[in-house]
């Protein structure tokens, strides 16, 4: 049969033009997916390059390690933070960077969460805050570990700066009490010191008469007439109160003379109490220094009553110490203050010190209103203030037990009774040869 | 004349024995008694004296406390701090009734100076009502416009110290204290401060905006004595004219600061006389009935008159001897007019031409022509003042 013949090129042209469309369909699918591949491989590399800049520009130093503690990646923190090159294969090992010990394990690592220090390129060692946690990418096995240190040199520069400059505000509240207490002596040696001049014009010038009367002794007439004008200047001078007075006069200006040195010395020992290294120091020294320095705070409201034992020499930052005590001292007197007013009345702030077992202990007392149940839990933050705006920071004991606890490895507790005072106790190992802090 | 008594107060007893040695010297001007702590001086205080020196810290009573006390019980005494505490508080506590300041440590002829100027303007006050009233003054009247709008100014962080000063210098009471304040040892250790704006500078808007906003140093006019034939308004007014008019007159700018001082302070006088014992309403209605000058009203009402009482005070208070004499001087210019300063002449041409009574006795004629004499262009802007 030809019935095939012509109905087959009518067919190929159909088949023909379904195949045509087939490669076109085909060929628009694989320029979707083309397209499709290219814009997820965009959007790949744009995440890519958002995780590079959030790394980068992250300001804290990010070190991934593998299990067995090698560098796997850094951030650019990293290398600006240790000095070393940006690559993983520019950085030496973990255990070049911190404390790790041989062998340690991811769990070790975690564990190491806290202060640190890390080694830098040179051998610099700076003081950072570690934060590790396990980096998991299958269930059961650590594959190694994220390591986060963030720079802790700012905070404690600032932390410093915020204790000296609580230090210069005490030393300020101080100055104009010194101030008063160097006056009043300098005001009795001056006068004491300008009656001697005048008394010994006045002697000088009854020897004068004395002399002129030995001078004229041989004439006779004239001795009875100058022994009447002698009388008289006697009399005028008032010798005998003036020879009474004179040694009373001469000790008070050199007991006002030394008033002021003393002072002065004591603020001097206050102030630069030999470098801010730990040395062996004379506390019941330091204890008595601080009090003359602000016994302007105190004399009006209170007497002190020192109870000083007999102490070895202990191993501290006297400067640190010092402002410790005088926290606590000029507390002690604000406590008693707020009591007795200006009723004239005084109270007792009593210092005691004495050694137990490898322990100073030294307590300062006050007769004041005590502390309140309901502000004990505060009295050590930062910024805790029962005093009126601009009478105080509320850093004075935050700061004085952080220099006692961080920087001594003591302890400052305080007991209270309301109504009838607080007592504070500071107290630190006396003999530790190595820095705490 | 009998001696001055002086109570001397210290808690320091080795205080006390070096002054009493130092000042001995001067026992035979004074009477001197040496007292530790101000509650064994109180009964000294009874016996009555002069004048009072005391520190201000002390246990027990404190120094302004004493000075109150005194105050209240022997309006007329002189109180004088000596005291070396740099605290403010408490020296500003003390401001308001102490008339003198001494520091601590001061030399023993400092303090001789001191003290024989406080006995001088003391004996500058032969009546004992103008006493009274010099040295009782309690608290300074301010006037409530001023005194708001000074407040006002100092709250605003914007106010330049022109403009502060412009308006101190038109009420009498917060000048006057102002300058006393400078002058005194507690703010002040160079020259006499003679003028509002360098007074303020001397003390500093700080201390200054805690002195009117926080102190009791000020006390606004209508809470004291009311006067039904006085206003407070005329009151303002005329303080601000005559400082206007003397900063007109005296335009060498050496003196045109002093001069609109001596202007805004001049009125502390009518201030005191009617806050004494007296009829200032009487005074004030002969002065409004155009038959006496306000000088001679007062004087016929209390024996002495404003210009006197405001320079007791300026001298109870040590102000600068130049503010001192145009007050002490501008109201008796007939007695002997060739003795009185320009500051005095162009003061009471002002002050007259302000109560309209250039006509009543033909004085600004001859005085103008005094200032003439003294200084042409003064006399010529006087003659231009006058004419207007």
């Amino acid at each position: 049969m030809n019935t095939v013949e012509p109905a087959s090129v009518e067919t190929l042209t159909k088949r023909l033009d379904r195949a045509q469309r087939k490669i076109a369909i085909l060929e628009s699918m694989i320029e979707d997916r083309t397209r499709s591949l290219f814009i997820k491989s965009a959007e790949l590399e744009r995440s890519k390059a958002f995780l590079e800049r959030i790394l980068d520009t992250m300001s804290s130093a990010l070190i991934v390690v593998d299990g067995a503690g090698r560098v796997q990646r850094v951030n650019r923190a990293t290398t600006a933070l240790t000095g070393y090159g940006i690559a993983a294969d520019a950085m030496p090992q973990l255990r070049d960077l911190l404390d790790v010990a041989p062998g340690a394990t991811v769990e070790d690592l975690v564990a190491m969460n806290g202060d640190a220090h890390m080694r830098c390129k040179g051998g610099k060692s700076i003081p950072v805050l570690l934060s590790v946690a396990k980096l998991q990418t299958t269930e059961d096995e650590a594959d190694g570990a994220v390591c986060i240190a963030v720079d802790m040199r700012e905070k404690q520069r600032l932390e410093m700066e915020l204790r000296q400059a609580q230090k210069l505000e005490s030393i300020g509240q101080l100055a104009a009490g010194i101030a008063h207490e160097v006056n009043t002596p300098i005001q009795f040696t001056g006068d004491s010191i300008y009656f001697l001049k005048d008394a010994f014009a006045d002697l000088c010038r009854l020897i004068d008469g004395y002399e002129g009367l030995r001078a004229c002794a041989p004439s006779l007439e004239d001795v009875s007439a100058r022994c009447e004008d002698l009388a008289a200047m006697r009399e005028e001078i008032d010798v005998d109160f003036v020879v009474e007075e004179i040694p009373a006069a001469i000790a008070r200006a050199l007991d006002g003379v030394d008033r002021v040195a003393t002072i002065v010395s004591a603020m001097k020992a206050f102030a630069h109490p030999g470098g801010s290294e730990k040395a062996h120091q004379d506390i019941n020294a330091a204890i008595q220094t601080t009090l003359e320095v602000c016994r302007n705070e105190y004399k009006y409201v209170a007497t002190v009553d020192l109870k000083l034992g007999d102490l070895p020499l202990v191993y501290c930052k006297l400067g640190d110490i010092n402002q410790v005590l005088l926290n606590l001292i000029v507390n002690a007197a604000h406590a008693i203050e707020g009591v007795v007013a200006s009723s004239g009345a005084t109270g007792r702030i009593t210092i005691a010190t004495i050694v137990e077992g490898e322990d100073l202990v030294v307590t300062v007392s006050d007769t004041g209103g005590g502390i309140p149940d309901e502000i004990r839990e505060r009295v050590f933050d930062p910024f805790f203030t029962t005093k009126e705006v601009g009478a105080g920071t509320g850093q004075g004991l935050a700061i004085a037990r952080r220099i006692v606890v961080d920087g001594h490895g003591g302890t400052l507790r305080f007991e209270s009774v309301v109504g009838e005072g607080t007592t504070f106790e500071l107290r630190i190992p006396v003999g530790r040869t190595e820095a705490g802090a | 004349m009998k001696r001055p008594k002086i109570l001397f107060v210290d808690d320091e007893a080795d205080l006390l024995a070096g002054l009493r040695l130092s000042l001995r010297k001067l026992r035979n001007e004074w009477d001197m008694v040496f007292v530790e702590g101000a509650t064994k001086a109180w009964p000294h205080a009874l016996e009555g004296v002069d004048i009072v020196v005391t520190d201000l810290r002390m246990p027990g009573m404190n120094g302004a406390d004493f000075l109150k006390l005194v105050q209240r019980g022997f309006p007329t005494t002189t109180r004088i701090v000596l005291s070396g505490y740099a605290n403010q508080d408490m020296a500003l506590e003390a401001i308001g009734v102490a008339h003198g300041w001494l520091h601590k440590p001061s030399t023993t002829p400092a303090i001789v100076e001191a003290l024989r100027r406080a006995v001088r303007a003391r004996a500058a006050i032969e009546d004992d009502r103008l006493r009274r009233i010099v040295f009782g003054a309690r608290a300074i009247p301010s006037y409530p416009r001023r005194y708001a709008e000074v407040s006002r100014l100092l709250r605003d962080s914007a106010s330049s110290m022109e403009m502060i000063a412009e308006s101190v210098a038109c009420d009498p009471g917060i000048a006057s204290k102002l300058l006393h304040l400078s002058n005194s040892p507690l703010f002040s250790r160079s020259l006499p401060v003679a003028n509002v704006r360098d007074a303020l500078c001397v003390l500093g808007l700080e201390t200054f905006a805690q002195l009117v906003l926080v102190s009791e140093v000020f006390e606004i006019f209508d809470r004291l004595r009311v006067h039904a034939g006085i206003e407070v308004s005329w009151l303002e007014e005329r303080a601000m004219r005559l400082s206007m008019m003397m900063k007109e007159l005296f335009i060498d700018p050496r003196d045109t600061a002093t001069a609109a001082t001596v202007g805004a302070i001049h009125d502390i006088g009518i201030l005191l006389l009617m806050q004494g014992e007296g009829d200032y309403d009487a005074v004030q209605q002969t002065v409004a009935s155009g038959t006496m000058s306000r000088a001679a009203a007062e004087i016929a009402t209390y024996g002495f008159c404003h210009g006197e009482a405001a320079a007791a005070l300026a001298r109870a208070w040590d102000l600068p001897e130049a503010l001192i004499e145009a007050l002490a001087t501008h109201e008796r210019l007939t007695k002997n007019p060739q003795n009185v300063g320009a500051m005095a002449l162009g003061l009471k041409i002002s002050e007259d031409l302000l109560e309209g009574q250039g006509d009543l006795d033909g004085n600004v004629i001859s005085m103008i022509d005094d200032v003439t004499k003294q200084d042409p262009d003064l006399g010529r802007r006087a003659t231009r003042m006058a004419r207007r």
